[in-house]
């Protein structure tokens, strides 16, 4: 089976929830975002609830990914592919006040 | 009347006497409270045309609809004045006690007319006004001011919103601080210097009577209920300064007077560093269950004991816009700017735009003489002494900090006649009002949400970032949907603006923050609290009035289509490094973008409203003024 392997980047909460600012995750060839949020909430059960969805299929909403700092894939695209070696930066975003 | 007294107090400075105006059940449902409410007593009580230092230009202070009830997040106010800065309205809202105590003090608002020959703190107590003494006040920062009333008058429910130095200095940019909140931005504190107004000081002890007291509860604690949870953890836990590494992420961060938009040493001047290295406790406004005031002090070194509160706009402004990497510098920047009451954005902006004037070689060492350096200092970016010193200049005006003080659009005005240079084209401001935390280049929709902006380009007036940073739109791209953008969050906003709402509870309803998600639940709130009978388009109207008379009160002051622009640098400088690298705004995509939203607007192509929109807004006085 080929696999990719992609960066996925933390900061803010999930920083704090994971404990660590980077974590590399292999996924299959073809993965898409949806299962790459899967995967990630089934390594770190912590951010269930937190930033990703109870159930381990989205993100909870002001949560998103940044590809290299360039794309950013709103909560409706669950079909993009990462590439392999793609920075996955996980956003907290915090506006208002 | 639930929920209002039906009251405003008008107060007179100049001949120090006062008269109560009754308003009709119908004024408050158009003008609700907070932003709108104050704003349309400005409209009433401004002498058009006036100078904003004038005694013309009144003082006015709405209370919110939900102040001093159990709403969450409900105890924040508006305060309303012609702006120093951008000769515009200056609409601002603050939070916390002062609001409740003046609710409770049985006022929906105060105006307060005219100029005070001597120094004045003005005490409120309940329907009784005495005009006090402030000459023992003189050269007292925020924090000590509120204290020293309290003390005083012998009570510590006396709450007061009050000017520190900076506005006694009429610093431009100067600030109005109450129970440690600011009303910040577009210099409110110059204007209270202006009339040598030093505190206003409230003691409130009436009730509240709402219509459906057993409603409000039950809405109020299942909103608090969800405000426990995941929807404002990360307010809680880190605060907004999170957003340092976010932007820098994004190459969105202001370094170095917006040169670039990576910082290097992001990590060191980021929430995540605060929070571990220098955070000692997490605070609230009143009537708030998120607590995102990040405490924050200097441990050891030379500004040793420096404490105040961190989020990411006083952050990005004075820590990597200056290229410091040194967390001590950047709280004691923040620190002076607090407790002297000026504007931390507007504070750091200047700073940065005098170090970037200092290194192009047009500002010298022998400009920064002062008592400290007699023979001057060096301000170069990374310099956190350098910066610190200049900050106490500009509170004091002492020196090179007379210019200083008048924010950047003035000093490089005042710079730039005096030495034949062209500094205004790293001005990062539009409008006179300098600019939030998001750079412009890499969020188009922002972009343009900065332009039109009522109050200057601001971050909380437009969510206009929204749909760039969520991945609604293409960040770098313009397209037909950016001015029905732009139009829709900043109705959204002026919406919570109005009310007053903190927006961080907009989650909290429904866990849907759009419209169809809060505003069911918001209308339910003020139906319990006043008796009416507010549905989804009352509530979506609160914000476009909102909004509409804010942009009267500048037609009327003499905006024009060509006063909405953004930063030169956001139009011609591309930053070099970063995800965000190349772009720039063209003018062709900005004069697009305005017409497309002021389309949107149903405004003329000039950006003028029509008098049938004002009239079906229920505006016809505005309409006659400057309706076309």
């Amino acid at each position: 089976m080929e696999t990719i392997q992609v960066f996925v980047e933390f900061s803010a909460v999930s920083r704090v929830l994971t404990g660590m600012s980077e974590f590399p995750l292999n996924l299959k060839k073809g993965a898409s975002i949806a299962d790459l949020i899967a995967a990630l909430g089934k390594k770190f059960p912590q951010l269930l609830g937190q930033i990703i969805e109870k159930d381990g299929k989205a993100l909870i909403p002001t949560n998103v990914f940044s590809v290299n700092g360039q794309k950013i894939i709103h909560e409706t695209d669950t079909t993009f592919q990462p590439d392999d070696g793609d920075k996955l930066i996980l956003l907290s975003l915090l506006s208002g006040g | 009347m639930f929920g209002y007294s039906g009251k405003i107090l008008h107060i007179d400075l100049t001949e120090r006497k006062t008269w109560v105006e009754e308003k009709p059940e119908d004024w408050y449902k158009t003008w609700i409270g907070g932003v709108s409410m104050a704003t349309r007593l400005c409209w009433e009580n401004i002498k058009p045309g006036c100078d904003a230092y004038s005694p013309d230009n009144p003082v006015c202070i709405a209370n919110g609809i939900f102040a001093g009830t159990p709403v969450p997040v409900g105890g924040k106010y508006g305060l309303a004045s012609k702006s120093p800065q951008t000769g515009m309205i200056g609409d601002s809202l603050s939070g916390s006690w002062f609001t409740i105590a003046l609710k409770r003090a049985n006022w929906d608002g105060v105006v307060i007319h005219g100029a005070s020959e001597k120094w004045v703190n003005i005490f409120i107590d309940d329907d009784r006004v005495e005009f006090r003494d402030a000459t023992k006040l003189l050269g007292k920062g925020t924090f000590e001011t509120e204290e020293a009333i309290r003390d005083g008058l012998a009570d510590d429910q006396v709450r007061s919103a009050t000017i520190g130095p900076s506005g006694e200095n009429m610093v431009r940019f100067a600030n109005v601080t109450n129970d440690g909140r600011q009303a910040g931005r577009t210099g409110h504190g110059a204007v209270w210097g202006s009339k040598k107004l030093k505190a206003v000081s409230v003691r409130g002890t009436h009730g509240i009577p709402v219509a459906d007291p057993e409603t409000l509860n039950q809405l109020a604690f299942d909103i608090t209920k969800e405000a426990q949870g995941p929807h404002t953890s990360k307010y809680r836990l880190l605060g907004t300064s999170t957003n340092v590494l976010n932007m820098n992420k994004l190459g969105l961060l202001p370094t170095r007077n917006y040169q670039e938009g990576v910082f290097e040493d992001a990590e060191k001047v980021s929430g995540e560093y605060l929070h571990d290295h220098h955070k000692v406790k997490t605070i609230a406004c009143a009537q708030c269950p998120i607590a995102c005031e990040q405490m924050s002090v200097v441990k050891s070194g030379p500004w040793e004991g420096s404490m105040t509160g961190i989020e990411y706009e006083c952050l990005f402004a004075n820590g990597s816009n200056l290229g410091i990497n040194d967390m001590n510098a950047v709280i004691k920047l923040i620190s002076i700017a607090d407790g002297s009451g000026m504007d931390a954005i507007t504070m750091g902006l200047t700073i940065s735009w005098a170090m970037e004037t200092f290194e192009k070689g047009i500002f010298k060492k022998e400009d920064f003489k002062c008592k400290k350096y007699p023979e001057g200092f060096e301000l170069k970016f990374g310099n956190g002494e350098a910066a610190v010193t200049t900050a106490e200049l500009i509170r004091d005006r002492e020196g090179i900090g007379k210019v200083l003080s008048e924010g950047t659009h003035v000093a490089s005005q005042m710079i730039d006649k005096e030495r034949g240079t062209e500094t205004w084209k790293w001005t990062m401001q539009a409008k006179g009002l300098e600019t939030a935390g998001y750079d412009g280049r890499g969020l188009k929709t922002f972009a343009l949400g900065s332009a039109v902006g009522v109050r200057g380009p601001c971050h909380n007036r437009t969510a206009a970032y929204d749909p760039d940073i969520q991945g609604e739109v293409d960040r770098f791209k313009v397209d037909e949907r950016r001015g029905e953008l732009a139009k829709d969050t900043e109705e959204y906003a002026a919406v919570y603006d109005t009310l007053p709402l903190c927006k961080f509870i907009r989650r909290c309803f429904t866990g849907k923050a759009d419209r169809a998600g809060a505003w069911p639940t918001i209308a339910k709130l003020i139906n319990a609290t006043t008796g009416w009978e507010f549905k989804y388009e009352d509530v979506d109207l609160i914000g476009v009035r909102a909004h509409t008379i804010k942009k009267a009160f500048n037609i009327r002051e003499g905006w024009k289509r060509e006063d909405d622009t953004i930063p030169y640098r956001w139009m011609h400088d591309p930053m070099t490094k970063g995800p965000s690298a190349g772009h720039v705004v063209s003018d062709e995509e900005l004069e697009y973008m305005k017409d497309l939203y002021y389309t949107a607007k149903g405004w003329t192509k000039e950006g003028m409203i029509p008098k049938q929109q004002l009239i079906e807004l229920g505006m016809p006085d505005v309409a006659e003024q400057i309706g076309v």
